[in-house]
């Protein structure tokens, strides 16, 4: 389910639709890529999905036309309310339903829930979308989109689909009305961007799954340095997944010279949180920010801080709930509106600090603030991750559970540490070290793409060191990548 | 500001080059990989390196072979410490014919049906195939057997189930080059495929607590309920391999009895044997029916040739080729009987006649 | 036009010493002026002025002629 961007019959149906895409004139291109998004949506095998996308995109066309007509303010407001309450309505009823199923049918749904989860998130994303579209009007910060056809694209495009970006009318919408020209560059870096987020999603991400999971799906079975290297694996994980998708989305996007907005900018340098959150699911915190923040923190502006801090509760409630229907995402989203809350009241202490000790402007504080940072946000992933909220409990406090022995064990033992089984234990997991060397070296390719993504500019080397470099990079996808579907569980007895 | 660029029939430039571009690069690379590939096979000895647990998936030409195994963790001998011991071998020394070994850990009637599929692509005609079959196959778990199999992947990859994907994996199979398990088997050290821990010669009541933990698993996963998994799939895979030639017959693993009873309380072994006797009985009746030949290990191996519930040790796999020797030699008589009748009765009558 | 009292208490706000406000002048062309800083300009202006604004009026505002106008608009009210 989680697999479709990169499975094969996606490979191969999309650049029918590019082709396709070429030869029709100009007018009916939109006809080409809405056929096939609605096609995509369909291939998910849940018609109910469907069903609820068109009921959004009729609604919020004909609120949006709406709203715009409205002369008269209080009755402008109530079209307003009226196509967000719509919206919510049918992504709660989905989202509900979802939960009510899973109620019913036991473990391997559960063990299923992350590919679950995507698919209730195609309608998270585009119910958010069509929201900040009503809320644009109404704000007078965009004009409605008249052509149907248009609209629906603008809130179903394939490549955006399941897991976004959220795209804002005003960034969208004209570039679905522009002639279509086709770009020889476009069509190049796009491919490579798909490529990338491939092996991102194939090989870093569900490799690092395979660790994660045999962990999380057992949290009482292992010590503190595994459930500990087991949550920082899963910091990176969700952002090879995400990102992965991401690049993937914008890659499709781009071979039809169409920008989608950047939605990861390097979240794990961020130095603080409210920093980290200007760089992770970039188009879902500025939603959050522009639609519930910062409404709230005007409405309560009188209370000054302690009115930032209720606004950042409620803003980060409300994101715990959307990522999932239960308590442990909830605690999640708690902790994030905790961290950004307390630092509105610690930020000119913190600050007063570094300047005492005569380092406020060393790297040395820099260094400090990701690596706090990052150990926040990876704490805060074990509620995201975890089964459920006790499970979710129990790694949180016991993260340093033997510890101790086990560093004293290291210590005594420096000069063969490579034979110790009971030391490398704890980090293989019974995976075996061909499973480690593997994953290490596809994490070393990410980390070093990204480094060199931003140095060396590839499109201006020449062929003879192109060709090679994308013939390598395709053999290590073929080398690294699993497909394996990590739920599944064939046991023996 | 508009253009003509609108009327279908004209290629923008860059929508060729791209097309041009794109066909160069997927063509080149395609001959080049082909090419290492041919080169890779003609110079490595790469079977040597793979995984002999999973040959089917490596390896299944059955030109030169009499008897083909199939099924799951009960025949792919992983409880062995030498490959000598392994079932194949042991039994290729007994009855003097060459043995293939397709069996898969873990595989379900999915993959029983892919696996018949591949065969018969890769002409496997008027072999013998012999497929075990655990009783406890067909109760009811938690976990829900999955319609697919558990080997999709790697059998969509073998053999396709419609033009479209038998044409890709046609396009597949000569990179071999690209084919990450055998390659990287090739890239590491060689691994020691037999005698390796957990999986070497044991027995479950000497070596450890992996049979009382799995016999707990098994306990926790099962349904209690008398209702038993379907049969139809084991007459879908007679008729595939009678259509090429090929005959099934199904072996009926033991079960470690002794053990039920020394894990288990009283009454739960009692029900647990009951259940797993009954849905012996069931598959018996079913092979019967179906005049389908099977081999019956039932009540024939003692309890130290077993590592667990249901898998066997050396002795067991030895056990295991004993009996499917004996049968086949015994099948062998009485088709060798049968000629001879025949040629009686065809000269017989005719003289007869005359 | 932006009245001398409004940019003076934009200014102090954003505790800045001097800044060219006209009508097109947008929040981001301000340094220092983010959302956060934003609140507190409203409040001051609110303060200064005895005026209080509504959620959406300060939601829709896109540049410093708005909330001249908006405060005007306000001051009409009152007189």
């Amino acid at each position: 389910m989680a697999l479709l961007f990169d499975s094969l019959p996606y490979m191969l149906l999309f650049p029918a639709v590019w082709l396709l895409y070429q030869f029709i004139p100009d007018n009916r291109r939109w006809l080409v890529l809405l056929l096939a998004s609605v096609s995509f949506y369909a291939a998910l095998k849940a018609p109910l999905l469907v069903v609820a996308w068109a009921l959004v995109v009729v609604v919020s066309y004909y609120c949006g036309l709406a709203i715009a007509r409205q002369g008269d303010e209080p009755r402008k407001r109530r079209i307003l309310w009226g196509g967000i309450a719509a919206n919510f309505g049918v992504l709660c009823s989905i989202k509900y339903l979802r939960v009510i199923v899973e109620m019913w049918t036991p473990a391997p749904v559960a063990e299923a829930r992350w590919s679950d989860l995507f698919v209730t998130l195609g309608v998270s994303y585009y119910t958010l979308q069509a929201v900040s579209y009503l809320a644009d009007i109404y704000l007078e910060t965009l004009e409605p989109e008249r052509h149907f056809g248009r609209f629906a694209l603008y809130l179903g495009f394939f490549p955006k689909m399941l897991q976004g970006p959220i795209e804002r009318g005003g960034d969208l919408l004209p570039q679905l009305k522009s002639p279509y020209r086709c770009n020889y560059d476009n069509v190049r870096s796009g491919m490579l961007l798909f490529a990338w987020g491939l092996f991102k999603k194939v090989a870093v991400a569900n490799r690092l799954a395979i660790y994660v999971t045999a962990v999380y799906r057992d949290v009482h079975g292992y010590g503190g340095i595994t459930l500990m290297l087991a949550t920082y694996l899963y910091a990176i994980q969700i952002l090879a997944d995400f990102s992965g998708y991401t690049d993937m989305a914008l890659g499709v996007a781009r071979m039809f010279n169409i920008r989608l907005t950047q939605n990861f900018n390097a979240p794990y340098l961020a130095t603080s949180i409210a920093d980290f959150w200007r760089r992770w699911h970039i188009s879902f915190s500025r939603w959050i920010l522009d639609y519930i923040f910062k409404p709230l923190q005007m409405e309560w502006r009188n209370w000054k801080n302690v009115g930032v801090a209720g606004a950042l509760l409620v803003t980060f409630l409300f994101s715990g709930l959307w990522h999932g229907v239960s308590w442990n995402f909830v605690v999640w989203g708690l902790l994030h509106g905790l961290f950004l809350s307390a630092s509105v009241f610690w930020k000119p202490w913190q600050t007063r600090m570094w300047e005492k000790i005569g380092l406020h402007n060393h790297p040395l504080r820099r260094l400090v603030q990701v690596l706090v940072t990052f150990n926040l946000v990876s704490f805060a992933w074990i509620f995201f991750r975890a089964g459920s909220l006790n499970d979710g409990f129990y790694v949180a406090t016991h993260l340093f559970s033997g510890v101790g022995s086990y560093l004293v064990a290291v210590a005594s033992h420096l000069g063969h540490l490579t034979q110790l089984k009971y030391l490398w234990d704890p980090i293989l997991m019974e995976k075996g070290l061909r499973s480690f060397v593997l994953l290490t070296v596809s994490v070393m390719i990410m980390v070093l793409g990204n480094v060199l993504k931003k140095r060396i500019r590839i499109d201006h080397q020449p062929a003879w060191i192109r060709w090679p470099l994308y013939c390598t990079f395709l053999v290590a996808l073929c080398y690294l990548s699993i497909y394996d579907d990590v739920g599944f569980v064939y046991f023996q007895f | 500001m508009s253009d003509s660029y609108t009327s279908s029939s004209e290629m923008q430039p860059d929508t060729k080059k791209v097309l041009q571009k794109a066909i160069l690069f997927a063509g080149l690379f395609y001959l080049a990989a082909a090419l290492a590939s041919a080169v890779f096979d003609r110079t490595i000895d790469w079977r040597a390196r793979q995984d002999p647990h999973e040959r089917l998936l490596w390896d299944s030409r059955t030109d030169r072979v009499d008897v083909v195994l199939l099924g799951d963790s009960a025949f792919i001998s992983a409880y062995v410490d030498s490959p000598a011991d392994a079932l194949a071998n042991v039994l290729q020394g007994m009855s003097g014919k060459q043995v293939f070994n397709g069996s898969l850990n873990g595989a379900d009637a999915a993959d029983f049906l892919n696996a018949t599929r591949l065969l018969s692509k890769n002409g496997t005609r008027n072999k013998t195939v012999v497929l075990d079959i655990v009783p406890t196959r067909f109760l009811l778990y938690k976990h829900p057997e999955l319609a697919e199999g558990n080997y999709p992947g790697e059998f969509g990859r073998l053999v396709g189930d419609s033009v479209f994907t038998e044409g890709v994996v046609a396009l597949r199979r000569p990179l071999l080059i690209l084919n990450p398990d055998v390659m990287l088997n090739c890239v590491f050290p060689a691994r020691k495929w037999y005698g390796v821990e957990p999986r070497r010669d044991r027995v479950w009541f000497r070596d450890g607590d992996l049979a009382r933990k799995r016999f707990e698993s098994f306990e926790k996963e099962q349904v209690d309920s008398e209702a038993l998994r379907g049969l139809d799939w084991i007459q879908e895979m007679d008729a595939a391999l009678k259509s090429s030639g090929n005959k099934l017959v199904i072996f009926v693993t033991p079960i470690n009895q002794l053990l039920i009873q020394d894990y288990a309380s009283k009454e739960d072994a009692a029900k647990n044997i009951a259940r797993i006797s009954r849905s012996r009985e069931v598959l018996l009746s079913y092979l019967q029916q179906k005049g389908i030949p099977y081999i019956d290990g039932t009540g024939k191996f003692d309890s130290t040739s077993f590592v667990d519930l249901i898998h066997p040790n050396a002795r067991g796999d030895r056990r295991i080729a004993e009996l499917i020797a004996d049968y086949l030699a015994t099948r062998q008589q009485q088709m060798a009987g049968d000629a001879s009748w025949d040629h009686a009765t065809a000269i017989g009558p005719r003289k007869a006649v005359r | 036009m932006i009245s001398n009292e409004l940019k003076q208490a934009v200014l102090e706000a954003l505790k800045l010493d001097d800044w060219e406000f006209a009508d097109e002048t947008t929040a981001a062309q301000v340094p220092g002026w983010d959302s956060l800083s934003h609140v507190n300009v409203i409040l001051a202006v609110e303060k200064k002025f005895g005026v209080r604004f509504k959620n959406l009026e300060v939601l829709k505002l896109k540049n410093v002629g708005d909330l001249q106008r908006l405060l005007d608009s306000k001051l009409e009210h009152r007189s």
